[in-house]
């Protein structure tokens, strides 16, 4: 007995070392203190697939070293709140004006000069360039093309309330940014009431709410819902994958309210000590070879001029909603009440 | 007196006093209090675990008045309801389920067993939304199951329908089946410490087996099941992402729309603070029954009785066995398995996952360790000086698991850049949120452990002559090691795939599995995460293997006679 517990002791001791060990070797000064020329932190909500490439190619071409944090985009915005008296990220990459925008209101982000950023359409980034847009993304229907007759599609996102597809749409939880923009476009084009109003007669027809979009986008591929209310990406992706279905950019017609947009993108957390190289990573992520790689690699949008968008349309090829990015931001609670009115799940 | 009432008074006593083996005097230590350093420790400890509370405390005080006028009129109640169900019917079936399998294994003479008793601890190892993925693989839309059933029947397409897995039943299925090992590996380890000479006695008195079972050895594992019960329980609760993957909408799902919709922390904390006080009642309900309750093995208890025949029930007991071998680890690693051999010819598992799952281990068995170490105090305070204080500090820390991680997360961060920078990005913070998190596992493990224990053993020690130091360690420790040993194998995989302070919490750099998982795995990629689920599992389960193959052989089974 007595050998064991010594044993258990030792190992203790041996892993209390060890964490003692591995917490210097993360952090050589052992002060926690930044200092200018330290590694660029970006907090990143993205895929982490789809932005890798990027740094490692940002590193290469610059010199400048980064550390990546990936997680949930929305979960390490509230880190960079909870975290602002002593800021642990450079940089942030976001996939929501919404999200940017709120930190900027909230003061946690920092304003950004640079005249570069004129290559993203004014309406795509904060006046005081403290955030951009760095790819855009659509919100589509998309349909299984086995199941729904091209006669028989909606053309408009009200049309999702008809009967006719009772228990047949796929929407993503009420909590994902992207569908909480939409519905911020959907009040901001309609109203509060028409936009309650449609958000109810969806549950009463039973749209079902899945986890996320990429659920959503295997569900109307794999025919268990016949529509689904998505990013356009997700259309591209699932059509990759050998699914058959088709998209669908509602609300074209005159009069119509046009198809909501909304911006991934990156900004400079306020407090950065790192804000040299946090700005020169923002420019790279507009250069074009990094936007052709985002469309390249996701089917997301080009926010700049001239580069060609894999398979997606470009911005100008629709009709769009007309919103700015920033109001995704300023209007978030304001649509939550809704949703929590309405109790969309 | 009956045989029967011969048999019953050995767990308890005539008239209406309390249920009872061996009548405890508050005479541990008599006339002195609980010595000053067990206080002084585990307040220390109790600090620790306060992170959490402190910061659904700050954030809910911030939030105003009229938001619970607001919530009460969304859906919250009817999440409530579904929450409540969920919990219990999980609880539940968990509980029926470790009953069975934990006699099985540990009492009978089920073949395999202890190949059996190591295999129940795995599927604690599977990440709940891997999980529920393999089983929705399997069970979901056009699913594994229903090409199945159609291949087998030569039935047409959509002829039969299965049950939906998107349902109440397929969520208590999926939780059951990945959680229930936190009921049996306390429910085991009760069986392990002893109750034989009790059985032996009431065998003896002429019961049968079945009243045995029932009125001897239930009551003896009664404490560890209720312990095991109130930690799914409270999973459940805290649960967001494999209930979500189910579409079925619990609580945390409207913590979720506060908290990564609105960026508001104050309504989270409020209704955080909803599921603590739901958590609360649970645990001081159970409290009160328990209350006056105890069961100790008599002296020289801790002798295991030969294992039971099974005869012909050995049939349907494999059968129970295996089947819940297949629901809970074959079919999900088969799966991981084929999902990983695909996935590692597609180049995902590189020689960097060497480094991840060293940063795993070491992380995860720190914590373990930690855990095992601070809640000794407290548990000491609590059962063994019955101190109040002990008794409140430990329940209150058990509330503290229904929380969902990403609020833990949430609070470290605060706590850390305020107070502590010099703690932030290093792998020590991970240490400890883990410890925050996963304190009430080891706290009910050693708890249930302990209060097995009867104090005369100790007694005994000390009026022989050693010191209180001493005869911990010689009498009380190996007589809760099975305690000790699962309470360490509960935080040690529970810390290793714990993912939402993790993410939030580690150094830039410093991947572990659990990471690794979620990166490949997020957006809906379960496949990809395959590989690096595979490798958590195998590297989780060694050391386990290594425990328990040397716990089960030095427990003494007595082979050959049956005194039956």
């Amino acid at each position: 007995m007595k050998k064991s517990l010594l044993f258990v002791y030792a190992a203790i001791l041996l892993m209390a070392a060890l964490v003692a060990g591995c917490a210097q070797s993360q952090d050589p000064k052992g002060t926690g203190e930044k200092k200018e020329g330290s590694p660029l932190a970006v907090y990143s909500g993205r895929k982490e697939p789809l932005i890798k490439p990027v740094l490692d190619a940002f590193e290469k071409d610059t010199g400048i070293k980064v550390t990546l944090r990936s997680g949930g985009a929305s979960e390490l915005a509230n880190a960079i709140i909870e975290e602002q008296k002593y800021p642990g990220a450079d940089v942030f990459i976001a996939n929501d004006a919404g999200t940017m925008e709120m930190l900027r209101q909230k003061g946690l982000l920092q304003p950004n000069p640079s005249p570069a950023l004129k290559a993203v359409p004014e309406d795509l980034r904060a006046n005081d360039g403290s955030w951009i847009g760095v790819s855009a993304r659509t919100r589509v229907i998309m349909y299984n093309t086995n199941l729904v007759k091209e006669s028989d599609l909606p053309r408009s996102i009200k049309d999702l309330a008809d009967p006719r597809w009772k228990k047949q749409v796929a929407i993503s939880a009420s909590s994902n940014e992207s569908l909480i923009g939409h519905i911020t476009a959907l009040r901001l084009s309609m109203g509060d009431a028409e936009t309650e109003k449609l958000l109810r007669s969806l549950m009463s027809n039973q749209a079902q709410s899945l986890k996320g979009h990429t659920e959503v986008r295997k569900a109307v591929g794999s025919g268990e819902f016949k529509l689904g209310l998505v990013n356009h990406y997700y259309y591209h992706l699932q059509k990759q994958e050998g699914s058959p279905v088709g998209v669908i950019y509602p609300d074209q017609g005159e009069g119509q309210m046009g198809v909501p947009v909304n911006v991934a993108g990156a900004a400079i957390v306020k407090g950065s000590k790192n804000s040299e190289s946090a700005r020169k990573f923002i420019e790279y992520l507009i250069r074009p070879q990094t936007q052709e790689l985002f469309a390249k690699l996701n089917y997301e949008i080009p926010v700049v001029e001239g580069v060609p968008a894999n398979d997606a349309r470009r911005l100008d090829q629709f009709k769009r909603t007309p919103v700015k990015m920033e109001q995704l931001g300023s209007e978030l609670n304001k649509t939550i009440n809704l949703i929590e009115k309405a109790g969309l799940p | 007196m009956t045989k029967e009432n011969v048999a019953s008074s050995l767990v308890r006593p005539e008239g209406r006093t309390r249920q009872r083996i061996f009548a405890v005097k508050k005479i541990f230590l008599p006339g002195s209090g609980p010595p000053a350093g067990i206080v002084a420790a585990s307040l220390l400890v109790a600090a620790l675990s306060a992170i959490p509370f402190l910061y659904i405390l700050l954030r809910a005080s911030q939030a105003s008045p009229e938001i619970w006028i607001r919530l009460w009129r969304s859906r919250i109640p009817d999440l409530l309801v579904n929450t409540l169900g969920l919990a219990v019917a999980v609880t539940a079936v968990t509980v029926i389920m470790s009953v069975l399998l934990s006699y099985l294994i540990i009492r009978t003479d089920l073949p395999g067993k202890n190949v059996m008793h190591w295999l129940m601890a795995v599927p604690l190892a599977i990440p709940a939304y891997i999980g529920a993925f393999a089983y929705i693989t399997f069970f979901g839309y056009n699913g594994a199951a229903q090409h199945l059933l159609e291949a087998v029947s030569g039935l047409p397409p959509g002829a039969v329908k299965l049950p939906s897995i998107y349902s109440f039943g397929g969520t208590v299925l999926v939780l059951s089946v990945f959680t229930f090992p936190y009921v049996y590996l306390l429910a085991a380890a009760a069986l392990k410490s002893g109750g034989g000479d009790l059985e032996e006695a009431s065998l003896s008195c002429g019961l049968s087996r079945w009243q045995t079972f029932f009125r001897v050895t239930l009551p003896l594992m009664r404490p560890s099941l209720a312990a095991g019960g109130i930690l799914v329980f409270l999973y459940v609760l805290s649960d967001f992402g494999t209930v979500a993957m189910l579409r079925f909408p619990t609580f945390t799902s409207a913590i979720y729309l506060q908290l990564t919709g609105r960026y508001d922390r104050g309504t989270a904390a409020v209704l955080s603070a909803v599921l603590l006080f739901i958590a609360l009642a649970v645990i001081f309900i159970e409290w009160r029954w328990r209350s006056g309750t105890r069961y100790h093995q008599g002296e020289g208890g801790n002798r295991r009785p030969a294992p039971v025949s099974l005869g012909a029930w050995r049939y349907p007991a494999i059968f129970f066995v295996m089947a819940v071998v297949l629901l809970s680890v074959l079919a999900p690693l088969g799966l991981l398995g084929f999902w990983s051999a695909a996935g590692i010819s597609g180049g995902s598992l590189g020689s960097d996952f060497f480094l991840y799952a060293r940063n795993s281990l070491i992380t995860a068995a720190s914590a373990a360790s930690a855990c095992m170490a601070l809640a000794l105090p407290l548990v000491f305070l609590s059962v063994r000086y019955n101190s109040r204080l002990g008794k409140y500090l430990v329940n209150i820390i058990f509330a503290g698991y229904a929380l969902p991680g990403v609020m833990l997360a949430l609070g470290t961060v605060l706590l850390v850049s305020s107070g502590f920078p010099y703690l932030y990005g290093t792998a020590a913070l991970l240490v400890i949120a883990y410890i925050a998190r996963f304190l009430p596992q080891s706290l009910q493990a050693e708890e249930s452990a302990l209060a097995r224990v009867n104090p005369s053993l100790e007694e005994s020690a000390r009026l022989a002559g050693y010191s209180a130091w001493s005869a911990f360690l010689r009498v009380t420790l190996p007589l809760i090691r099975p305690g000790l040993i699962s309470g360490w194998t509960l935080v040690f995989i529970s810390s290793i795939k714990e993912l939402p302070a993790t993410l939030l919490l580690r150094p830039a750099g410093f991947d572990t599995l659990s990471v690794r998982i979620w990166i490949e795995a997020s957006e809906g990629f379960f496949e990809q995460g395959a590989p690096a689920a595979l490798l958590l599992v195998m590297v989780s389960a060694l050391p386990l293997k290594f425990l328990f193959s040397r716990d089960l052989s030095k427990g003494g089974f007595r082979r050959g006679s049956n005194t039956v």
